[in-house]
């Protein structure tokens, strides 16, 4: 299902796109959330609470999830995705915040979704966002700049994503 | 003040006595709430005209936040003409004409009123926003749900409750920080004071002092009003880490403190503020990435009077600084006999300066092919009477924080200038600078100057080395200080070259390559394999040894 984002967005603030990564330390600061079942609840609420945030403040975008961390992008007017930031910045359950870029845009890229998702938990696939997060000397990551990430989200979030909850 | 906010929205009965005046425009043509009309009514006209008249600001919004009515104070607060039918303007914008709001109060303003809208719909309860306008004016803002996606504004700016605070009763403003809306010094003094005499036995009480790491590069390079905005936001970061119970203040500048009337957590608490504070922020178009560090001290347990607290926990946040910030640090008394010493190397080195204590002494380069003689390095050097030789890399440090460092700078680039123009060869002379020790570059631009205008050097013969170079921006003044003076001939050598350079942008690149075929670096070699370095006395016969001949002077 797809929510499309029908107010048109007035005001005289620019379109920016805002992209960070950063470690998923959920297991470690939420109580009960080391279990599938714990993880997949905390991950519902992150989504949901997002979604009527942004929903309320014309942010699209869209998130990636994998078993070691978050990738995700941000698109709305300047101001309002500076507050958005600051509300996600602080929270627990991640760490090691890396902005990666914060710059004007001419279009959204996930104009559709208050919050496109896309959830990696198979061992088996290459994880896009590991060598990112674990690998301090930032060695052979291939996740390196904002661009990357964008591109990387365009290719994972699919409409067939349907996380929405209603 | 909220109450008389909420009576007076609702028009009374005096209104309908008021001159039938319209305020005009679109007003009545949006699904207000309806003013109350029942047996006796009010026409839309005398309606209109009784908010017209309020004795406060009131604007009706959209969900767009566009404004689709405001009434004659808000028109004259907001420094906008009455209504006009054709215009619904931006929020946003028509804040930016009350005067003394800053931009970080008007951001603080549109997120509030967003919040509000939001919550508001939710049904949950409302409240108020206060602000300080200026020194003076108090600004208290509500927004009321009108329905039909509508909302309403209240702003009271102090205008009209000027003579019930004259009689003393809100002493709000001389304890709150403008600019965050924390307590201020002032007030962090009364309540540490209130807390340490009235403390029995049993009462624990924690200060954490908190600074902000590398915000001055902020400041400086993307302006005050960044500045300001970062500070606004390191202060809710802080506000979110902290109970009501808690009193967080800003002290002044970058450094914060928050009390702990329990003493409970301390060391969590910094923590956690050390972690919060690490992540990046979005600031005015720009991401920006700080630290903290925080000191904390303990009473009674470490300090017996606020002073003494005060004093322990800015002592224990040195101790953080030194660490290289990002971290804090609980007080231990070892740190208190660091913090003696140090005092005394600062009172001595003051002295020093002040008695013409320090000299210069020069590190020959020698061409590791040759093996001759490519220059100096000038170094200052301390000889103190009862401590001895006192190494720069102790004293440098203590004149950079009793802030000196500009004046020893300026004192050797002008002394090692006239002496090398005496010397019997034409040999340059370098002089270490780090980057960080630079707060003026305006200033160091005059100051070379001046030294090679008094001296007579050409300047091809002066080379400043500035250390520190990662701290460079591309944008920074500083930078564009070093580049006016590689056009007037200085060479600028940068002793750590090749890093940072992700960071740099191409006209550093330019510069760099030029300088960096002119820099000691590749070619020459100094310290251990030269010489040691020499007192100007005794150049003449150092000199003497590469140069057996005597070489023209060229000044």
């Amino acid at each position: 299902m797809k929510i499309r984002i029908l107010k048109r967005i007035t005001g005289a603030t620019s379109l920016y796109r805002m992209i960070y990564c950063s470690r998923n330390v959920i297991a470690e600061v939420v109580p009960g959330a080391s279990t599938a079942y714990g993880m997949e609840r905390e991950i519902q609420a992150i989504l949901e609470s997002a979604r009527r945030c942004n929903i309320a403040d014309h942010v699209t975008g869209a998130l990636l999830c994998t078993p070691p961390g978050f990738a995700q992008v941000l698109e709305g007017p300047r101001e309002v995705l500076e507050r958005t930031f600051e509300r996600i910045d602080g929270d627990r359950r991640h760490a090691d915040v890396m902005a990666l870029s914060f710059t004007p845009t001419g279009r959204r890229s996930f104009p559709d979704w208050p919050m496109g998702f896309h959830r990696q938990t198979s061992a088996e696939e290459a994880d896009p966002l590991a060598h990112l997060l674990t690998d301090s000397t930032f060695a052979g990551r291939r996740v390196t700049t904002g661009r990357d990430v964008l591109r990387l989200l365009e290719s994972v979030v699919r409409p067939a994503d349907d996380w929405i909850v209603t | 003040m909220m109450t008389c906010l909420q009576e007076a929205v609702v028009p009374k009965s005096s209104a309908a006595c008021a001159p039938d005046r319209v305020a005009g425009g679109p007003a009545m043509s949006h699904p207000m709430r309806p003013i109350p009309r029942r047996r006796a009514g009010l026409s839309a006209a005398v309606a209109n005209a009784a908010l017209a008249q309020l004795p406060l600001a009131v604007a009706v919004i959209a969900a767009d936040l566009r404004l689709l009515y405001w009434n004659e104070p808000a028109a004259n607060l907001f420094g906008v003409p009455s209504l006009m039918a054709a215009d619904t303007p931006l929020l946003a914008g028509t804040l930016a004409g009350i005067a003394n709001l800053t931009q970080p109060q008007r951001e603080r303003i549109i997120a509030f009123v967003t919040d509000q809208i939001a919550t508001l719909d939710r049904g949950e309860p409302d409240c108020c926003l206060r602000m300080l306008l200026g020194r003076e004016r108090r600004f208290v803002l509500k927004v009321r749900g009108l329905g039909c996606g509508r909302w309403m504004l209240l702003i009271d700016d102090g205008a009209m409750t000027a003579v019930s605070s004259q009689n003393g009763a809100a002493p709000g403003d001389a304890w709150l920080d403008a600019l965050t809306g924390l307590s201020n010094r002032r007030r962090v003094n009364e309540v540490l004071r209130n807390l340490t005499t009235n403390a029995t036995p049993e009462n624990h009480v924690a200060m954490l002092i908190i600074d902000l790491d590398r915000f001055k590069p902020i400041n400086d390079t993307l302006g005050h009003s960044v500045g300001d905005a970062m500070l606004y936001l390191a202060a809710q970061r802080l506000r979110r880490e902290t109970r009501d119970e808690d009193l967080l203040g800003r002290l002044g500048g970058d450094e914060f403190v928050i009390l702990l009337p329990d003493g409970g957590h301390a060391e969590a608490l910094a923590a956690r503020v050390v972690d919060v504070m690490s992540r990046p922020f979005l600031v005015e178009g720009h991401i920006a990435t700080i630290g903290a560090s925080v000191g904390i001290a303990r009473f009674p347990d470490h300090a017996m009077s606020a002073d003494r607290l005060l004093r322990h926990a800015d002592t224990a946040l040195y101790s953080a600084k030194r660490a290289g910030g990002g971290t804090w640090r609980m007080f231990e008394p070892t740190m208190a006999a660091a913090t003696h010493t140090r005092r005394a190397l600062e009172m001595d080195l003051r002295k020093a300066l002040t008695l013409g204590e320090l000299s210069l002494v020069y590190q020959p380069r020698l061409t590791i092919r040759t093996q001759s003689l490519s220059g100096f390095e000038a170094l200052p050097h301390w000889n103190h009477p009862t401590r001895g030789i006192v190494s720069a890399s102790e004293f440098i440090p203590v004149a950079e924080t009793i802030g000196c460092i500009a004046a020893m700078n300026e004192w050797v680039l002008k002394t090692a200038c006239m002496d090398v123009a005496g010397w019997p060869v034409p040999l340059p002379v370098a002089v270490r600078v780090s980057a960080r020790q630079i707060e003026d570059g305006e200033r160091l631009f005059r100051a070379i100057q001046a030294a090679l205008r008094e001296s007579g050097l050409a300047a091809v013969r002066l080379e400043l080395e500035i250390t520190d170079r990662s701290l460079l921006s591309q944008d920074e003044p500083l930078m564009r200080t070093l580049r006016r003076l590689h056009e007037v001939g200085v060479r600028i050598a940068m002793d750590d070259f090749g890093t940072g350079m992700s960071t740099t942008a191409q006209g550093v690149h330019t510069l760099e390559q030029a300088t960096l075929a002119e820099t000691s670096l590749c070619t020459d070699i100094q310290g251990d394999v030269g010489s040691a370095p020499v007192p100007a006395s005794d150049i003449d016969s150092l000199i003497g040894r590469y140069f057996p001949k005597p070489v023209a002077v060229k000044r």
